[in-house]
């Protein structure tokens, strides 16, 4: 009977287990542990006393484009009269390694402001608020957290870089005597659908697109992922070539896309297929400039981030608030018939 | 038998769990099936509600501009710096979190931040297109950092346009105006334009903000259409304004369920309100988990109930047999118990062993009952019982058949020697006697005994055998043991 009672209990126990085991979902652990060497804070103007200390946490260290923002920062420092710090995570998305150094630069250091290309949207949140509403003026650049517990955030409008840039893929494909009747496919690629940067140039090339192209030319529906690896990213357009014989354009929503594109095209000659892409990488620069390639690329003005930021953070400083949360720091398209200007006012800076 | 009957018992209990288990799952089976249909039913007639109800809050947004736009309108004064003024008062009290004007010459009333937008967004050139009220698609606001969407109304005298009303509004007004006690955390509202196939959130979802653009290229190889409904289908009706507004899809493990709304002055934009379908389920299935527990304690208790009425019947059962086989006041067993063991250890017995039947009485039993009372004499039977039962332990079995005699069956094969000493040792262990009260008692006994397979061939001529003999001791003055072979 003993035996009975025991089997009966090991039923009942093991069917309310099941049910918990039906209801209760494995939480996820964070992500974001990846190690990363911290870019500690150093000076890039020439520190004097009685000046303003601004410290600027950037997201990585290590690329040009960061290199241009963080010369902004200097430029502005300089002329302005400050003294400007910049320190970063050598990896990307490490907002923990931010965290850290913003309530470093706060508390320890005695920042006078703070410039933050935030890693994270929505886990720098508190942070950012935190130092906002102690009187500490908080400026974003490159990237918007979520709510509004900060100054002023100078960044690019995505939406609007992703309009301009069908915008161009319709010229060029206009400007190669393509026909409007012709059927053909358009192929979209981006990092991953984590980044709201990407996912904006998407959306605001979907809805230019669809408003002002003619019916037969299509956006596929398959967006291509490539987590930022570049040999991913030009598999990823030799399958799209392979599997669409009709492609005609392909747009790159940010810079390892566009390189993987660049680097598939050339690869297979496809020059009658148009590229437009984000940034200006070596092999999209050489694109663009190749006589046989209608390539276009859509550069950000990161500099001016850099600038514009520390000159508002100052004036924060000094009393004058900006109206706005948001500024445009604006996009310019570089084409064939544009590109030598652009790289001798680049090669000017 | 006794072992039979546990089986049968075991055998009925499997029975009853497996009964159990199919009506179990048979109930949870339709039980399931009755959620699924009254869900997708019930489903569609709460996405309709939500549906009118989210039409409803973006009429209201709407109305709010069109009517402070027909205000100003019947004024004649046509200031617009005290339009401007009274308007900024309407901002507590109105889901718009900013309102502005703009003339006929283009000057706009309202915050540098706003001048921007307009200009940056070109919404005066587009509402200029519309026919009366115009809704911007959602944009990043200068003013607030977030996407947002501006309403412009046409301000109009005389048949004559003297300018334009706007007012921005956070993406989440739709959802909070519309919001209801009844699945508002899990009810997603966004805007959809199913040319482009893109979508912005008006709720939060979880830590993506309202206002956050997405599009369905990045997630529609992962739908999968329920019930006939294709979402591609979905998004061709959706263009085309026409029926049916309703999908069911899957989309990474979870159903959902969507309806769409048109939206008048924002073309090609339509409202989408989503449902998981699982959140209303769910709380069916929550009921059903309740009642699937209950039935499960049920069976627990059940089966504990039959656990304990088997025991309490098995001990009921052993006392039965204690009583019917034993002598309620010595605990030796009683003639029948006595017969049926000593028939069955006869038949254990190897061939050519000896064994031995002996009739025991005490000697002038009655005499003590008399002098002493009836408990004087209970105590000499158990003393008496006692000192057999320990002479023959593991020799023999004895048992009391009646007032003062006992049987006594030696299936050892012990000698007549050996019985003589142990009858000896008896004799000097009841003389001994004493009762509680401390009064001494010597007590003897008679015995007759008789030898298998010497004395008789079978057990009913044994026991004849050792009658005789007890016959015999007694006739020879009592207090002593005749052995049948020396009688006879």
């Amino acid at each position: 009977m003993r035996k009975i009672l025991l089997s009966a209990s090991a039923i009942l126990l093991i069917s309310v287990l099941f049910l918990c085991g039906c209801s209760a979902e494995s939480k996820n652990s964070p992500q974001n542990t990846a190690e990363s060497t911290i870019y500690d804070f150093e000076p890039v103007t020439k520190i004097k006393d009685g000046q303003k200390n601004i410290y600027v946490v950037l997201k990585v260290m290590n690329s040009q484009y960061w290199q241009d923002i963080i010369d902004g920062t200097a430029a502005a420092g300089s002329e302005l009269g400050c003294n400007v710090y910049v320190g970063g995570p050598s990896g990307e998305g490490d907002w923990q390694t931010q965290k850290e150094m913003l309530d470093r630069a706060v508390n320890e250091l005695g920042a006078d402001a703070v410039l933050l290309a935030p890693s994270d949207s929505s886990s720098l949140v508190q942070e950012t608020a935190e130092i906002y509403s102690s009187g500490i003026p908080v400026i974003l650049v490159d990237t918007i957290v979520n709510g509004e517990s900060y100054n002023t955030c100078y960044m690019t409008d995505n939406l609007q870089a992703g309009e301009l840039a069908a915008e161009e893929m319709l010229e060029q494909l206009v400007s190669k005597g393509t026909d409007e009747k012709e059927e053909l496919s358009i192929a979209i690629q981006i990092t991953s659908t984590a980044s709201q940067t990407v996912i904006d140039r998407l959306a605001g090339f979907n809805q230019y697109w669809a408003a002002n192209a003619p019916e037969n030319w299509k956006v596929l529906d398959e967006v291509k992922l490539n987590n930022g690896d570049k040999e991913k990213a030009k598999q990823n357009c030799l399958d799209f070539m392979a599997q669409y014989p009709d492609l005609k354009g392909v747009f790159g929503c940010n810079n390892s896309s566009t390189v993987g594109f660049v680097n598939g095209l050339t690869e297979n000659n496809r020059n009658d297929i148009v590229l437009v892409g984000f940034d200006y990488a070596d092999e999209t620069a050489a694109l663009v400039a190749s006589d046989n390639f209608s390539a276009s690329t859509i550069v950000q003005n990161q500099y001016s981030m850099g600038y514009e930021g520390v000159k508002d953070a100052l004036d924060v400083l000094n009393g004058k608030k900006s109206e706005y949360k948001f500024i445009d720091t604006g996009t310019v398209v570089i084409n064939h018939g544009n590109y030598r200007e652009y790289e001798a006012e680049v090669d000017k800076k | 038998m006794n072992h039979s009957r546990t089986a049968s018992h075991f055998k009925l209990l499997i029975v009853y769990l497996l009964f159990c288990v199919f009506v179990l799952t048979s109930v949870a089976a339709s039980l399931n099936r009755l959620i699924k249909r009254s869900t997708s039913a019930q489903i569609n007639n709460i996405l309709s509600l939500m549906s009118e109800k989210v039409d409803t809050a973006f009429g209201m947004m709407v109305d709010y501009v069109t009517e402070a736009a027909d205000i100003i309108s019947a004024d004649e004064t046509c200031n617009f710096d005290a339009y401007y003024d009274q308007l900024q008062q309407t901002l507590d009290t109105m889901p718009y979190s900013s309102i502005g004007l703009i003339d006929s010459e283009g000057n706009i009333y309202g915050t540098n931040g706003e001048k921007l937008d307009i200009e940056k967004q070109e919404l005066i050139e587009k509402a200029e297109l519309a026919d009366s009220i115009y809704i911007s698609e959602p944009y990043r606001s200068s003013v607030t950092g977030t996407n947002m969407i501006t309403m412009i109304a046409p301000l109009e005298r005389g048949g004559q346009k003297i300018g334009s009303l706007y007012a921005n509004y956070y993406l989440e007004t739709i959802q909070n105006l519309a919001s209801t006690n009844i699945l508002s955390e899990n009810t997603f509202v966004f805007l959809m334009n199913p040319f482009s196939g893109n979508y912005v959130s008006c709720s939060a979802n979880g830590s993506v903000p309202a206002g956050t653009w997405s599009n369905i290229r990045l997630i529609k190889s992962d739908i999968k259409g329920l019930n006939d409904y294709d979402y591609d289908v979905w998004l061709k009706n959706m263009r085309e304004n026409a029926e049916p507004n309703l999908v069911n899809y899957t989309l990474k493990k979870a159903t959902y369920t969507e309806a769409y709304v048109g939206i008048d002055g924002m073309k090609n934009w339509f409202i989408v309100i989503q449902i998981p379908l699982a959140e209303l389920s769910g709380t069916m299935h929550q009921y059903a988990w309740g009642v699937g527990i209950c039935a499960a304690l049920l069976i627990f208790a059940t089966l504990l109930l039959a656990g304990h009425l088997y025991n309490s019947e098995r001990r009921e059962n052993v006392t039965l047999q204690d009583l019917s086989e034993h002598d309620p006041l010595t605990g030796l067993y009683n003639r029948r118990a006595f017969d049926a063991h000593m028939q069955d250890i006869f038949k254990e017995i190897p061939q050519g062993d000896i064994s031995t039947f002996m009739f025991f009485d005490i000697d002038k039993f009655k005499s003590v009952n008399d002098n002493y009372g009836h408990d004087a004499g209970d105590q000499v039977l158990c003393f008496v019982a006692d000192a057999l039962a320990e002479a023959f332990d593991g020799t023999g079995i004895a048992a009391r058949i009646g007032g003062d005699e006992f049987n006594v069956f030696i299936y050892a094969p012990l000698t007549v020697a050996n019985l003589d000493d142990i009858l000896a040792n008896l004799r000097r262990n009841l003389k001994n006697f004493k009762l509680e009260d401390g009064t001494t008692l010597p007590i003897s006994f008679c015995a007759g005994l008789a030898v298998y397979p010497q004395d008789a061939h079978d057990l009913k001529f044994l026991t004849k055998c050792a009658d005789e003999a007890l016959y015999h001791a007694k006739e020879a003055g009592r207090n002593d043991h005749h052995w049948y072979h020396d009688i006879s």
